[in-house]
């Protein structure tokens, strides 16, 4: 057992397409899973809150919410309650939130590891599950 | 959220573990979190 194996894990990828490729399909169902086992919380959540709504609720709700985001509207306060569910949540605590759910917990790790590893990380580039560059900070 | 966050952060390092293993890089969970700090 290795630090050195973990760093040299990474610097495989950043040499070895393949290599990337199966690193993102794993992430790819890491994030499917996690993103499953979050939602499954969330309507529990909501059923024991007195907030019933299904699945298909959830991703039409966050769906309003990305495309907000993605027109670069600023969320207002109301925005942000409506959705996390009142006050005790902060912009920054919901908007980890949002991009834990959206964007994958794995990209936000595989960020950081290549921030500590490479010295730049960005959005997990080619290691964050769709493979792409696309940062949307 | 901070449940489903343990959780999550301990399947992801099982399965970079696994990863690991498979392509010739054995390292522990604790490796992985000594090579971020």
């Amino acid at each position: 057992m290795s630090k050195d194996n973990v760093k040299q894990m990474f610097a495989k990828m950043e040499k070895d397409a393949g290599f990337q490729k199966k690193y993102a399909d794993l992430m790819l169902a890491y994030q499917r899973e996690a993103e499953k086992s979050m939602a499954e919380k969330l309507l529990e959540f909501g059923k024991i809150s007195g907030f019933e709504f299904s699945k298909d609720d959830l991703m039409a709700a966050r769906s309003e919410l990305m495309e907000k985001v993605n027109e670069n509207k600023e969320l207002s306060d109301k925005d942000l309650t409506s959705v996390a569910g009142g006050s005790g949540i902060t912009n920054k605590e919901y908007g980890a939130t949002l991009s834990a759910c959206s964007l994958g917990l794995g990209c936000a790790l595989a960020s950081v590891s290549m921030e500590v590893l490479r010295g730049s990380g960005g959005c997990g580039s080619y290691l964050s599950s769709t493979g792409t560059a696309d940062c949307t900070e | 959220m901070y449940a489903h966050q343990i959780e999550t952060e301990k399947i992801l390092a099982e399965k970079l573990v696994e990863l690991g293993k498979t392509s010739g890089f054995e390292f522990s969970k604790d490796d992985q979190i000594t090579a971020l700090n």
